[in-house]
């Protein structure tokens, strides 16, 4: 079967077949291996996207039923020679990376949660982050990354010191 | 994949490189999703492999048959036991082969592999495999299999090669005892003791769970193979694949992409010698990944134990003797580092506290399951575990403040630790007072309504691994400096912020001008890999000293250059310069040049390796591992609350004192504690990789393996204490494997403190802990 | 052990209405299954070799007052402005596993994954009495959710029956509330959980209880022992615990790696006071503390 996606804001045409995991699409056919996959059973995160406005474990959704919103992944989230976005610009400065496996789900999680949460408490950011693991950094300074990234938003870039 | 990144904005000033929390270099990367990890790789042409693994967990194979799997579409190759005869082991014991062969001895062991052109092809391929097993009885508990009626997992044990003598027999793969004291001396501490107390303590095997799994992709060219692997220690996997191919280590060349994670799972070969065969059977090159199921079930988890503590005390609960009976779990082979270990536990039990008699022995068991391996603080967490559970049940007894008894016990400066190896410098007392001062034990704080409260502190000292390693430096045609080393960065930050600001910090460059290469076992000499915390500290001290003997040749060929003396100048970001005069100065891309044509392109290798301590080789039998290298000081307390309703245990406030010797990236230290911490939280209290009766790991997947979430990890008050290490670089210790040891402990003894009984087994999962309570109650 | 990872790659059919994928399941049989959110079917190792995908199916979307179209998410759930009477549902959708599954998550898959023991809105919907819409080859019909989970969980289960939406009602003065239990802070199965609902009086006193307890047997259940245990007081923490041990009484627990089933008994008394504290929050001062969708 052909799908046709738009990922990264760019139109794309996959031929297989509708249960192939979106994961397996991303990585496999469209080179975007950003998207991690560690589990394959939807625990870890590591394969988390976006959906239209919501955060999704690629590895568990039928590319199928991908068709109707826009995809983005990691590689979609700021331009690859461009600046960073907040999240990501931000995990950088509070060493919320470490190995970087869990990262991109980690940032992708975080950049939607954000979008609907403009400023959250370290709670919040903690239960969005339920569904992502890291076996590294032991949560904090992704927390921290995330409420600095909502900090930085709320801020519009030229007011900030 | 390469480490060669374009250096970010010049936010570090030139000097002082060590001791600043600069972000690292890698993450942008990392954020962008533009890292590339060996699960990452492709080739043109790259073939899918898969591996047709044991389902029993002891099994003669009756019969194996791979000739229609061969013929299926797609199916390039397809490998087996006869294969790969050679036997090899992790240094020590040569018993383990590729694939079983006439014998299976674990549930998971590998028995062929595959590789075909798409994973299809590759699965049905195994599926077409004729395998035949004759069950034979799993041999699973440690103690049954050490009856002398047990059945035997390596019948042929006598036979294999071990390269260094060891006391071995039968399912002992290895006995290493500590003895301290003559016969008249323990038996006089005993009949004095005031106290004998005795506890028996149990622990479960708990799994690294990177969340990048082990993967490789092999080639084969012309009598040489080239292995990406996601490894902590390349030149392991190079050794280890070698020896179980039969073939010699140079003819395997091993590279590095982005680690997605190790924490002592990944410093073996597993699965390399499979891919390897693949690729030169198919003359393609064959990528191999495990699922998180197959990882799970067979990347080597931290052993299980089981430890039997007898301790003499005074009136004041001073230790007068010790006896220790540890048994700890090989599985069915010696693949992982187990063995290797079988000496840390007497040195965990005895390196933090005055051990004036002792008799401690570990033994190294064989049994039916899946090999064990190292994990952050190999063999720490649960011996310390056991040690401090069994030192509260001894306050108890003699009704004894349990951090006073601490105190009277712990080794303070000028004493010796159990092997007669003096404590160098020990700043335990400091480590207690620094949580004490944040978390006062006197402090009483009224536990919420309806549950239980309780608190413990905990002493530690630990140790660096003292392995060799060497690194090159290089002066490159920009002025740039290039650091080629086979050290691994695994995550942790010690290449990309430890290794690099250490270079910087000794020539005297920006830090963003130091680049490092990636591992490449061709191109880098040997490098002992991360582990035991030794990434800072030995290919730091190896990379320090390159850099020191490069800044003399650039000082030497600037002197020329400047005419001026040598011991006037200084380098200064990208300029050497003479001091004090800033006019007179020329570029390091100039003094490159310079040197090209005169005395050659710049450059200089430095090596480490720790010198071993004195220490009393009379008390160790056996033990592979006898001193304590590069010692460190800790203290960790923590304040829990258990729900007597449900046994949960939530954790309020966890303190942490840390001797790190010199701080060279403060951020990167918080990143180590943070995690380790978290991983300890997970073993003391969630996480327990069950093998069935029959030998078979039954956690398959992340929903019941449960590693913590953001949800379960304490705020972590960490102070960091700086006590020099004269042979550290510019005084580091090892760090990130240290906070994840006493965290066990210190939980669970908080928890026994909290409901009254004292806990004998991990993890303090809220079954355990309600049992625990309704047992008490009864 | 053998196979690498879950490699079935079922083929798609993309319906457009009840009828359609009411026909399509009928003739696909046990090769064909409806797709909702996939979280429960990709993880299947052996699913059936066609999907029915519900996605394109406009009247199985939408929440309007009492009535949830079955693709409506758990995240949905969450952030719906159900009434007091409704809470348990929502706090079963709130609570229920993490962002990534809420988002996609279904109803209607909730309800018909089979085996899974712990679907949260399963519980919530035997408390609330809520009603299901069926479509089959023979038409549509409307039944009590408990006799709907009994049919499509049997042996003898229509392939083809789908599942439009579900209802519940929401009179003046009904107050349900969940509980749930799990190891680590959340992110993970329910090891029990507890759903209550009670018709409360002037003086807070309870009629018409209904509870439901999930997770502890193979199928989430009503407990007319635990209700019984409850009507006539004020949802007290004392009732609730003792309805929390007559449920205890009467329940068969199931031993698995997540929980011994002895523990799941234990603990039931603790759940049903926390779900009886849910029934009992002021809806006043409730600030909605539900995650974004
Ligand atoms: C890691 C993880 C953790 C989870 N934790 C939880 C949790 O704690 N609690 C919880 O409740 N859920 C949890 N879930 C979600 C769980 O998979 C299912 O409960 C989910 O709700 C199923 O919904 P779905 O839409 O994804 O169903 P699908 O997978 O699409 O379908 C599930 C079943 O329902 C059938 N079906 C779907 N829609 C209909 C319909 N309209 N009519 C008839 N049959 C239909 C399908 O054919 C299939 O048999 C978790 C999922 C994952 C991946
Ligand atoms: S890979 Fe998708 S959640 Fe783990
Ligand atoms: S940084 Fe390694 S798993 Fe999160």
């Amino acid at each position: 079967m052909n799908y046709r996606l738009t990922v990264n804001g760019r139109a794309a045409e996959v031929d297989v077949p509708g249960g192939t995991p979106l994961s397996d699409v991303l990585r496999d056919h469209l080179h975007l291996r950003g998207t991690k996959v560690s589990c394959g059973t939807g625990r870890c995160g590591s394969c988390t996207v976006r959906l239209g406005d919501r955060a999704v474990a690629s590895c568990l959704l039928p590319v199928a039923l991908a068709e109707a919103e826009p995809v983005t992944t990691v590689e979609g989230l700021s331009a690859p020679d461009g600046p960073l976005h907040p999240v990501q610009e931000a995990m950088v400065s509070c060493h919320g990376v470490q190995c970087g496996a869990c990262t991109p789900g980690m940032v992708m999680t975080l950049s939607t949660f954000l979008d609907t949460t403009a400023d959250p408490d370290a709670g919040q950011v903690r239960e969005a982050l339920t569904g992502n693991l890291c076996r590294c950094t032991g949560y904090h300074t992704i927390v921290d990354a995330a409420l600095t990234a909502a900090a930085a938003t709320r801020t519009p870039r030229e007011d900030r010191p | 994949m390469t480490a060669l990144s374009e250096p970010a904005a010049r936010a570090v000033p030139a000097t002082g490189a060590v001791g600043r929390s600069i972000p690292r270099p890698d993450a942008e990367a990392k954020v962008r999703g533009a890292a590339v990890y060996t699960v990452d790789l492709a080739e043109a042409g790259m073939l899918h492999a898969a591996v047709l693994r044991a389902e029993l967990s002891a099994a003669r194979i009756t019969r194996l048959d791979t000739s229609a799997a061969a013929g299926l579409p797609g199916v390039h190759a397809v490998v087996t036991g006869a294969d790969a005869p050679a036997l090899s082991g992790m240094l020590v014991v040569k018993d383990q082969t590729v694939f079983a062969i006439d014998t299976v001895r674990y549930a998971g062991e590998p028995i062929a592999a595959v590789a075909a052109e798409t994973p299809e092809q590759a699965a049905a391929a195994l599926a077409a495999i004729e395998l035949e097993l004759e069950p034979l009885d799993p041999v699973v508990d440690l103690d049954a299999a050490v009856a002398p009626d047990a059945r035997l997992i390596h019948p042929g044990w006598a036979d294999y090669a071990a390269p260094v003598d060891g006391f071995r027999s039968g399912n002992i793969a290895w006995d290493a005892r500590l003895e301290k004291g003559t016969d008249e001396e323990w038996s006089a501490a005993f009949a004095a003791a005031h106290r004998v107390v005795s506890d028996e303590f149990r622990v479960p095997r708990q799994h690294q769970t990177p969340l990048e799994p082990h993967a490789c992709v092999a080639r084969y060219t012309t009598g040489r193979y080239t292995v990406h692997t996601s490894t902590q220690f390349p030149h392991s996997v190079r050794s280890r694949t070698a020896e179980l191919l039969g073939i010699r280590p140079s003819a395997v060349r091993v590279l590095v992409p982005t680690v997605g994670g190790g924490f002592g799972g990944k410093l073996d070969a597993m699965l390399e010698p499979m891919a390897c065969l693949l690729a030169r059977r198919s003359g393609r090159p064959v990528r191999l990944v495990n699922s998180r199921a197959e990882e799970l079930a067979t990347a080597g988890p931290r052993e299980n134990a089981v430890l039997r503590l007898r301790t003499a005390v005074d009136a004041e609960g001073r230790i007068l003797a010790q006896e220790a009976d540890v048994l700890t779990d090989n599985g069915a082979n010696s693949s992982g580092e187990t063995v290797i270990c079988a000496g840390l536990p007497a040195l965990a039990l005895g390196s933090t506290y005055r051990i004036p008699l002792a008799r401690y022995r570990t033994r190294v068991v064989y049994t039916n399951t899946a090999p064990t391996a190292a994990f952050r603080g190999v063999g720490g967490p649960y011996v310390v575990f056991a040690q401090e559970s069994h030192l509260d049940h001894v306050a108890r007894a003699l009704g004894v403040d349990r951090r006073e008894l601490r105190l009277r016990n712990v080794l303070r400066p000028g004493e010796a630790m159990v092997n007669g190896q003096a404590l160098d410098d020990p700043i335990l007392i400091e480590a207690l007072e620094s949580v004490e001062r944040r978390a006062p034990w006197d402090r009483e704080r009224p536990a919420t309504p309806g549950k239980l409260r309780g608190k413990a502190v905990v002493p530690l000292t630990w140790l660096t691994n003292p392995g060799p390693g060497e690194a090159s430096v290089s002066l490159s045609d920009d002025g740039t400096v290039l650091v080629t080393t086979a050290a691994t960065e695994i995550g942790t930050g010690a290449i990309q912020t430890g290794v690099r600001q250490i270079v910087a910090e000794r020539l005297g460059v920006h830090v963003d001008d130091v680049l490092v290469s990636t591992p490449d076992t061709d191109a880098a000499g040997f490098d002992n890999g991360a582990q035991g915390s030794r990434t800072t500290y030995g290919a730091g001290n190896a990379a320090g000293e390159a850099a020191g003997e490069l800044r003399e040749q650039i000082l030497r060929t600037a002197a020329d250059m400047l005419e001026a003396a040598e011991t006037d100048l200084e380098i200064a970001g990208d300029v050497v310069q003479v001091a004090g005069s800033p006019g007179a100065s020329v570029t390091l891309a100039a003094v490159s040049a310079a040197a090209m044509w005169s005395s050659g392109p710049l450059s200089a290798t430095g090596r480490f390796v720790a010198q071993p301590p004195e220490f009393d080789a009379g008390c160790v039998i056996g033990g592979l591992f006898s001193t304590i290298n590069a010692t460190s000081s800790h203290a960790h307390a923590a304040e829990v609350e258990v729900d007597p309703d449900t046994g949960e245990v939530t954790v309020l406030t966890y303190v942490v004192a840390q001797d790190v010797g010199r701080a060279i990236n403060p951020a990167m230290i918080v990143g180590q504690v943070n995690g380790a911490v978290a991983q300890g939280v997970g073993y003391a209290l969630y996480e327990d990789l069950r093998i069935g009766p029959d030998g078979r790991v039954l956690d398959r997947n992340l929903e019941t393996y449960r590693i913590p979430t953001a949800l379960d990890v304490p705020p972590i008050d960490l102070e960091i204490l700086e006590n020099p290490l004269p042979t550290g670089p510019y005084g580091a210790k090892g760090v990130a494997e240290p906070p994840i040891v006493p965290v066990a402990a210190v939980l669970a003894c908080a928890v026994s403190d909290a409901i009254g009984v004292t806990v004998t087994d991990l993890p303090l999962s809220p079954f355990a802990v309600l049992a625990a309570l309704r047992a008490n109650r009864r | 052990m053998t196979a690498p990872t879950r490699l079935a790659r079922p083929r798609v059919e993309v319906p457009g209405s009840v009828d359609e994928a009411v026909r399509r399941l009928a003739e696909l049989g046990p090769d064909g299954a409806a797709l909702a959110g996939g979280t429960w079917l990709m993880r299947s190792p052996a699913p059936p070799a066609t999907f029915v995908a519900l996605h394109r199916i406009a009247e199985l979307r939408g929440v309007a007052a009492g009535t949830w179209g079955a693709l409506t998410t758990h995240a949905e759930l969450a952030a719906a402005p159900l009434p007091p009477a409704l809470r348990a549902l929502r706090t079963a959708a709130r609570t229920s596993a993490f962002p990534q599954v809420r988002n996609v998550a279904t109803l209607g898959g909730n309800l018909n994954a089979r085996g899974f023991a712990e679907a949260d809105l399963v519980p919530a919907l035997l408390a609330l009495d809520a009603t299901v819409e069926v479509a089959t080859t023979a038409g549509r019909h409307r039944i009590g959710v408990e006799g709907y989970l009994r049919s499509a969980h049997g042996d003898s289960a229509d392939p083809a029956a789908l599942l439009v939406s579900a209802g519940a009602s929401a009179p003046a003065g009904r107050r349900s509330g969940y509980a749930r239990l799990t190891v680590r802070g959340g992110g993970e199965y329910a090891l029990v959980s507890v759903a209550i609902s009670a018709d409360l009086d002037g003086a807070g006193v309870a009629s018409a209880v209904r509870v439901a307890v999930g997770s502890v047997e193979a199928r989430a259940r009503r407990c007319p022992e635990a209700e019984a245990a409850l009507a006539g007081t004020t949802l007290d923490e004392a009732a609730a615990r003792a309805a929390g041990q007559a449920a205890a009484a009467v329940l068969t627990p199931r031993d698995d790696l997540l929980a011994p089933g002895w523990y799941r008994l234990e603990v039931l008394p603790a759940v049903f006071a926390r779900a009886a504290a849910d029934c009992l929050t002021d809806p006043a001062t409730d600030h909605d503390t539900g995650e974004a969708p």
